[in-house]
């Protein structure tokens, strides 16, 4: 995981909790680096699972709405961050459309190290698209989070609907998202 | 409560780890740049020295072809769409005599005649508009010094990416191939046309027997045009049905490359038929493969038609001969049968009780009815002589006793006018020859009479010389002088003429057919030597001829006068078959004097019943009879009863032929009509001693069948001989072996000698002989049944040897 993921879950801290909270929480955790991340740094995955668990414990909020709430945080930083993906884009379903083939193909050039998540994209009509979540991570409402996040950019009312799919030992999920 | 400050210290901390960090990932990421950049630099540098190697490497190639087709004995060079050369190499310079600036640019018709302008022209624009890759076409160039040169062209149409073409071309000069091709063209025209002035039509026809051209005289044969025919089928148009078949064969012989001539009739566009020789050849083209096949046609209808003509001719004059020797025959079956009757109820007559006027009637009647019958057998024997149909029959004969027999025969005559007739005799001559003697006897007795009939007095003399004297051979000559009249010089070269004597009115005076001469003269020339004459009016006259004779031994069939007189018949059983009452009455009389018992049948029917049912010595047969002939009757005594009593056919018919004829009915010999009773005796006599057990032999017991060796060996008597020789030295061991294993009782070695001489009895040997060898052949044990059969093979296969030499 690369260390801007990091730096970001702890700017959210920050000011979601102040930074009291989040010395604590890095004083609980188990972490490879004792919190110091780098932006360009590759870091366990494991650590992030380890502040988010320890989160949820000290603020007693289930891990699925952390992630979800660390999503729409992380999409408005990489807003900041990755400005040149968002030109020429108006419609939020066209970029979401576009992660899968456009801009985590784009990521994995600049960080060769990161470990992305399958994204496959189905476009049913103008309103309406369909994500398919498939990972090694169970990140599922994390990636919820960045796409109530990109509705947001774009100031879009859509519903989601998050319905998961399973094979064998894998659980892949199905975003439906339609326009309102 | 962590203080403000505390937490901004470990902040401060975690940055400085987090800057260090972040320093060592930039110090990392930089090395790898660099590292990355000194391994870009390389290869690059491998990149360019890799593009400079294989830029040379294709200047270099590029430089090779360019040589090759610069130095390319065939001319290579490019146009543009509209023919204007872009390059041209060094053997199309060379070839065309330009410099290279006088052509780059110029249009490449530039070097092809005027005349043949519009045929390239045609045919590159049909390449270009049909799309065609690739051609090949033959045209002439005129080189700068002026002189034609044939160019054998391959033209590739290539399309350049912009839509326009470029033609590349490759060409060579062919000009000795185009001469000798015209050449051949032009021989060929020359032989067509003397052929054509030959009177010779020329028809060429392709494979599938279109024709393809005509010749102007093949026109005139036929009537036909030109264009009527071409394209034409030509058994269609010209060959009349039923000459399909054989001209068939004739192409199939054409489609194996031979030629052949044979004669047909065509189809004129008339309906005409003409007979025609034609002599056909296959004709190939440059790859030696058959095309077709031309025919020179030969007008031979008028030959035909002679032919044809003289044919029938032939065939009218054969017919016309045959019509005349029948009724010769017939003539002389019809005046033979009565003189018969005459002549031996005359000596009936004369043998019995007369007065002296009696008799001498009697004695009037038998010689009239003898010269009668002389005549009758000069006029035969002139018919015969005419149609080619005499033939001698040599057999040993005494010469001496012949001319003192003509002598006795004309002595009576001679002493009638007081003629002294002598014989002057060389005793170094043989006593016995081998001469037709009947014809020999005729010779001088015509010689004789006519000598007697032209002299009055004096004298007439045979003489007999030797005039050489060989190992086998004699050559003597026979010469009759007489004293009479003698002959005009005008009158010798007439005197062998048919029915010529020597004054139109001797006929008158002498009596005679007057073919005596003339048929003198063919029989001497028969016996190969000539009879001439030597005479002058007054001095008499000299007939002469010489023979070259073989020397021969006695055999059985001479028979000296005296022995004709011993004959004795007594207690012999004759069937007398005639239908003939006073026939049968006179031979009965003279059968009685001889004690012979005699039964007698009217027809072939009834002689077969009384054979049936009666044993007989001999057979006395007419041939023609009402009911049954005596052929047929001879077939079925032969064939169906078996019996092989002798049988001596009683002919009257002279008719050359008869003879075979009787024999090959199964007759034993044959008699002709009208005969003397000594002759009948001594006939009867003869076949009775002799000639019946040897047949009886041959039908019964012959084992001898030759008919496959015949057939083998394609009637070649030579090789046939060989065979037969073979045969008879080698079957005796086979036999001697076959012998011993027998009284061995040996049936392995008697089986393999069966099989060793199996395949040369099958050429000889009749079926039952050649099945019992192949009985043998498959025995394998001992028993009585082998033993016999054993014994009967041995014993047959002799006799077979002893007729095998016979036969050789
Ligand atoms: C400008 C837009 C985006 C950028 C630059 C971006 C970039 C990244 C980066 C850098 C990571 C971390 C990977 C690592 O360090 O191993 C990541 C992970 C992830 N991203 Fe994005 N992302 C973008 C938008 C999105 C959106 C819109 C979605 C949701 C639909 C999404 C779904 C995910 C998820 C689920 C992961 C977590 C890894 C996983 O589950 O395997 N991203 N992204």
């Amino acid at each position: 995981m690369k260390g801007i993921i990091f730096n970001e879950f702890f700017e959210m801290t920050d000011q979601k909790f102040g930074m009291e909270l989040t010395e604590q929480l890095i004083s609980q955790s188990e972490l490879s680096t004792d919190g110091a991340y780098t932006a360009v740094g590759t870091y366990p995955h494991q650590d992030l699972v380890s502040l988010v668990v320890n989160l949820s414990k000290i603020k007693n909020i289930p891990i699925d709405d952390l992630q979800k709430a660390f999503g729409v945080y992380l999409f408005a930083r990489f807003n900041y961050h990755y400005e040149h993906f968002f030109e020429n884009v108006t419609d939020a379903l066209d970029f979401l459309e576009s992660i899968e083939n456009y801009i985590h193909i784009e990521v994995k050039k600049l960080y060769p190290e990161a470990e992305l998540p399958k994204m496959n994209p189905n476009r049913i009509d103008e309103n309406t698209l369909e994500l398919t979540y498939h990972s090694e991570k169970a990140m599922a409402h994390f990636a919820l989070g960045l796409i109530k996040g990109c509705l947001e950019h774009f100031d879009t009312e859509a519903e989601v609907k998050m319905s998961p799919v399973t094979y064998g030992q894998l659980t892949d999920v199905v975003f439906r998202i339609k326009r309102t | 409560m962590i203080s403000e400050l505390e937490i901004l210290k470990k902040r401060l901390e975690r940055e400085k780890k987090a800057r260090i960090e972040a320093e060592k990932i930039l110090e990392n990421k930089s090395r790898e740049l660099y590292e990355n950049n000194l391994k870009l630099n390389e290869l690059n540098d491998n990149l360019k020295s890799e593009i400079e190697k294989r830029t040379s490497e294709i200047i270099d190639k590029e430089k090779k072809y360019r040589e090759f087709i610069e130095n390319s004995s065939d001319i290579i060079y490019t146009t543009d769409e509209d023919g204007y050369f872009t390059y041209i190499n060094e053997a199309g310079i060379k070839i065309s005599g330009y410099e290279k600036n006088e052509l780059i640019g110029q249009k490449f018709l530039f070097l092809i005649p005027q005349e043949h302008h519009t045929t390239v022209e045609d045919f590159y624009s049909l390449q270009l508009s049909q799309e065609k890759k690739s051609s090949y076409f033959e045209f002439p160039i005129q080189n700068k010094s002026g002189s034609t040169l044939w160019i054998g062209q391959t033209a590739d149409f290539i399309k350049s990416g912009s839509g326009s073409f470029e033609i590349r071309a490759y060409g060579r000069d062919i000009t000795e191939k185009k001469q000798l091709e015209e050449y051949i063209n032009r021989s060929e025209e020359k032989y067509r046309n003397i052929i054509e002035n030959l009177e010779l039509g020329l028809l060429e026809v392709n494979t599938e027997d279109e024709i393809i051209n005509v010749y102007p005289k093949f026109t005139q044969l036929t009537g036909y045009s030109k264009e009527e025919l071409i394209g034409k089928k030509a058994k269609e148009v010209l060959l009349p049905d039923e000459y399909y078949d054989e001209m068939s064969h004739n192409e199939k012989e054409r489609e194996k490359g031979v030629a052949s001539v044979y004669e047909t009739q065509i189809k004129c566009k008339n309906n005409e038929l003409k007979w025609v020789i034609i002599s056909g050849a296959p004709y190939y083209d440059k790859s030696n493969k058959i095309v077709g096949s031309l025919g020179i046609h030969l007008d031979i209808t008028d030959r035909k038609k002679m032919e044809t003509d003289l044919l029938l001719a032939k065939e009218q004059a054969e017919k016309s001969i045959q019509t005349q020797e029948l009724f010769m025959a017939n003539m002389s079956h019809e005046i033979r049968t009565p003189m018969n009757a005459i002549i031996g109820m005359n000596d009936l007559l004369i043998n019995s009780d007369l007065s002296n006027r009696q008799l001498n009637y009697a004695k009037t009647i038998k010689s009239s009815a003898e010269s009668l019958l002389v005549i009758i057998n000069d006029v035969l024997d002139f018919s015969k002589i005419e149609a080619g149909k005499l033939e001698l029959d040599p057999t040993p004969t005494s010469i001496k006793e012949v001319l003192e027999k003509c002598i006795n025969i004309v002595s009576y005559k001679a002493e009638e006018k007081g003629l002294p007739v002598s014989l002057k005799f060389d005793n170094e001559i043989h006593h016995l020859h081998l001469v037709d003697g009947i014809r020999l006897n005729q010779i001088v007795l015509n010689l004789l009479s006519n000598a007697i009939k032209f002299t009055d007095k004096v004298s007439i003399t045979i003489l007999c010389e030797l005039i050489s004297s060989f190992e086998n051979v004699q050559n003597i000559k026979f010469s009759v002088k007489d004293t009479g009249v003698g002959l005009s010089q005008e009158s010798i070269k007439k005197v062998f003429e048919s029915f010529v004597q020597a004054e139109g009115s001797t006929t008158r005076n002498y009596g005679g057919t007057g073919l005596g001469l003339s048929i003198s003269k063919s029989l001497v020339a028969q016996m190969n030597s000539e009879l001439k004459v030597e005479s002058a009016l007054n001095k008499g006259s000299i007939f002469h001829f010489t023979l070259s004779l073989k020397k021969t031994k006695l055999t059985e069939r001479l028979l000296l006068k005296e022995e004709i007189e011993d004959v004795n018949l007594d207690g012999l059983t004759v069937l007398l078959v005639d239908d003939n009452k006073v026939n049968r009455f006179m031979a009965l009389t003279f059968l009685e004097q001889k004690g012979c018992i005699i039964s007698e049948a009217e027809n072939g029917k009834e002689a077969i019943e009384l054979i049936s049912t009666n044993q007989f010595d001999i057979i006395l047969m007419d041939v023609r009879m009402p009911v049954m002939d005596g052929f047929q009757a001879t077939k079925i005594i032969r064939d169906e009863l078996n019996l092989f009593t002798p049988i001596v056919a009683l002919t009257a018919n002279a008719l050359k032929g008869d003879s075979d004829k009787c024999l090959a009915a199964g007759m034993n010999d044959y008699l002709s009509k009208p005969f003397t009773k000594e002759q009948l005796f001594h006939k009867m006599n003869y076949v009775v001693k002799n000639n019946f057990s040897r047949r009886k032999n041959n039908k019964t017991t012959s084992l001898l069948d030759i008919t496959l060796l015949e057939n083998a060996t394609m009637g070649n008597a030579a090789f046939q001989s060989e065979m037969i020789s073979l045969l008879i030295e080698e079957l005796p061991k086979d036999i001697a072996k076959m012998e011993s294993a027998i009284s061995e009782e040996d049936i392995q070695v008697l089986a393999l000698a069966a099989h060793k001489i199996k395949p040369s009895i099958n050429y000889v040997a009749i079926k039952p002989l050649r099945d019992k060898v192949r009985e043998i052949e498959s025995l394998s044990s001992w028993d009585d049944h082998s033993k016999s059969i054993g014994n009967q093979i041995v014993s047959e296969l002799k006799s077979l040897i002893k007729e095998l030499r016979k036969v050789k």
